[in-house]
């Protein structure tokens, strides 16, 4: 008998191959500059902004776009593009920490209502339809009541409104699974479900819920600027795309720059981060393109 | 059919009745004590008492509920705890800004269709790939940029259209419509136009399509009769199920525009703290998301028998 050996590309080498194919579309292109961007900035925030970002320079107040403030100042002087880059922190920060717990909670839950008896799996369907049906504002409007406003209320409010979508994707993935045949061959093996769960369904399942995830981002990002523009998230001084949107608005008659420059980041974030998770899937998971 | 009905409504039923106990809860947990935000800071305790008697709030929380519930039954929410006056009235006279912006937004969102199948037909063409990528764009970025961008645009710079406040009189309440529609519309245009037509191309691949072709039914006719057939519904139901993300919208759009409705109303009550009208507002939104969710639901049963088993 002779012995086929296919040798699987190591995971960096396909991780390489992804990002090939990614950038073979200028869209693709586009939107992983962009996220690449958001990231790198996001991180080094505090090394690179030509000002600092809460110095007040009341004599230079409202100025318009100049070489000095290359996105001109807000109506205490500060310099716009300064506070541009450091919401860029926060910005990266609720993205990171909210969808990575809320994807944990999610995968463990939906693997759960998918892995136990018929009672659990309808109680956790229950808690997710719930979850989902209340107005998520309204939500939102509860949960700063409670804990007042700052960025771990939106980490939480972000949290529970995006974990019921995690769990119940991850739920059909492993339904589907459950009875595939090289699942029912590792049963037959003597396989603990907790092994099968983590080293056979797991890794199957991560990759449309990844994608998902990072459509969500931009779901985020519009949650902290709508909160914080409503003055019910980040607190002032310190500076985030919402409160920088909110600043602009209420000096909207005197100048409209800040509300263009402060939006600017919001939408190409956004933009390239749904692209990114298009782009994704398409290459991930060809039997979706259409 | 009817069991399925059944079922569901009784787990639309579930749902409000879960969310409006959860919300209960949550509030227990809130600082502050709604007595005091009544009656001032200089009441008596036993003025306060006695409210706090009349109110329920010495009972525990299930206590509470059951007032609650058993109030609703009789179309009895409460009292605004500033304003004094019954909180279904004040719901009555919000709600219908409120309705206003979320069935004109519907409205505008179907302009999606045509763009949609016109793309799906004219696959790869210029109008498909500009559409595609326009709708891509729009989808993504937060109504509160959008609103903010239009205001800047159309209030501030041209002029043309009021950015605050609902207007008196048709036209004026239409011109004040346009801008907080188009806010919240654009990202549903451009959701609505991907979604159609991706169910357009599915549709045409389809054999029934390529036999209808084959007999030389003319293309528009084909297209009316056994391509929009199948895919509109499917855009109807998400549209339904997608209620509760324009009712959520609509509120941060709402306080943008300095618009009244159920938004402005439940973010003052939060602020101030007006318990009553808060659960009021959030228990009427809820049960409008869940009746608009089940409905769709069901019609889409009704129009796509195969749907009951994805669903269940």
């Amino acid at each position: 008998m002779t012995t086929i050996v296919v040798k699987r590309p190591t995971r960096f080498a396909r991780i390489f191959q992804v990002i090939q194919e990614l950038c073979s579309s200028p869209l693709g292109t586009f939107s992983f500059a962009i996220v690449l961007l958001f990231f790198v900035v996001g991180i080094t925030a505090d090394y690179i902004t030509p000002y600092d970002p809460i110095k007040i320079d009341i004599r230079n107040k409202l100025s318009g776009p100049s070489w000095d403030h290359w996105l001109g100042t807000d109506q205490l002087g500060r310099d716009v593009f300064s506070r541009l880059i450091v919401g860029t922190k926060i910005a990266l920060y609720l993205a990171v920490t909210s969808v990575s717990i809320a994807l944990i909670i999610g995968i463990v839950l939906g693997m759960i209502a998918a892995f136990t008896n018929q009672w659990i799996d309808w109680a956790l369907l229950l808690v997710f339809d719930t979850v989902r049906s209340f107005p998520g504002i309204m939500f939102a409007l509860t949960i700063i009541a409670l804990f007042g406003p700052s960025v771990n209320s939106i980490v939480v409010i972000i949290i529970v409104s995006t974990f019921p979508s995690y769990a119940r994707l991850v739920r059909t993935q492993v339904m589907s699974l459950r009875n595939a045949e090289f699942i029912e061959a590792q049963r037959a093996m003597g396989a603990s479900t907790s092994r099968i769960l983590r080293l056979h369904i797991l890794p199957n399942v991560i990759g449309p819920v990844l994608i998902v995830a990072s459509m969500d981002v931009p779901l985020v990002i519009g949650v902290e600027a709508g909160l914080s523009f409503l003055g019910l998230g980040v607190r002032p001084p310190t500076p985030s795309w919402g409160t920088i949107l909110n600043d602009g608005f209420l000096f909207i008659r005197n100048t409209s720059w800040i509300v263009f420059a402060g939006g600017l980041p919001l939408i190409l974030t956004t933009v390239a981060f749904t692209s990114l998770g298009e782009s994704l899937r398409d290459i991930l998971d060809p039997k979706l393109r259409k | 059919m009817i069991g399925y009905a059944v079922q569901r409504i009784g787990v639309a039923i579930l749902i409000v009745l879960l969310a409006t106990t959860a919300l209960f809860v949550m509030i227990q947990f809130v600082p502050g004590d709604p007595a005091n935000v009544m009656l001032g800071p200089r009441a008596t305790p036993e003025l306060k008492e006695a409210l706090r008697e009349r109110l329920h709030l010495n009972d525990s929380v299930f206590v509470q509920i059951y007032y609650f519930f058993a109030g609703l039954l009789q179309g009895d929410l409460g009292v605004d705890l500033t304003s004094n006056r019954p909180v279904v009235s004040i719901l009555a006279e919000q709600a219908p800004y409120t309705a206003m912006l979320v069935i004109s937004v519907l409205l505008v969102a179907l302009m999606g269709i045509p763009i949609g199948t016109y793309a799906a037909v004219h696959r790869g063409g210029s109008f498909d790939q500009i559409s595609g990528v326009i709708s891509v764009s729009i989808i993504a970025v937060p109504p509160i940029v959008i609103g903010l961008y239009l205001i800047l645009v159309f209030a501030i710079q041209l002029r043309w259209l009021p950015a605050i406040g609902a207007g008196e009189g048709f036209w004026a309440v239409i011109k004040h419509l346009i801008l907080p529609t188009l806010a919240i519309g654009l990202t549903w245009i451009g959701y609505v136009s991907r979604l159609v037509r991706a169910s357009v191309i599915e549709v045409l691949m389809q054999n029934h399509v390529k036999t209808a072709r084959a007999f030389g039914i003319p293309e528009n006719k084909i297209l009316r009769r056994y391509v929009l057939r199948v895919a509109l519904p499917a855009t109807v139901t998400v549209l339904g199920v997608s209620i509760g993300f324009i009712l959520s919208t609509a509120v941060i759009v709402e306080i943008l525009f300095s618009r009244p409705g159920i938004g402005k109303l439940t973010y003052d009550a939060v602020i101030s703290r007006n318990y009553p009208v808060v659960m009021g507002a959030v228990l009427a939104s809820t049960v409008f998301i869940v009746v608009a969710t089940t409905l769709s639901d069901l019609l889409n049963v009704m129009l796509d028998p195969r749907s009951q088993d994805i669903n269940s």
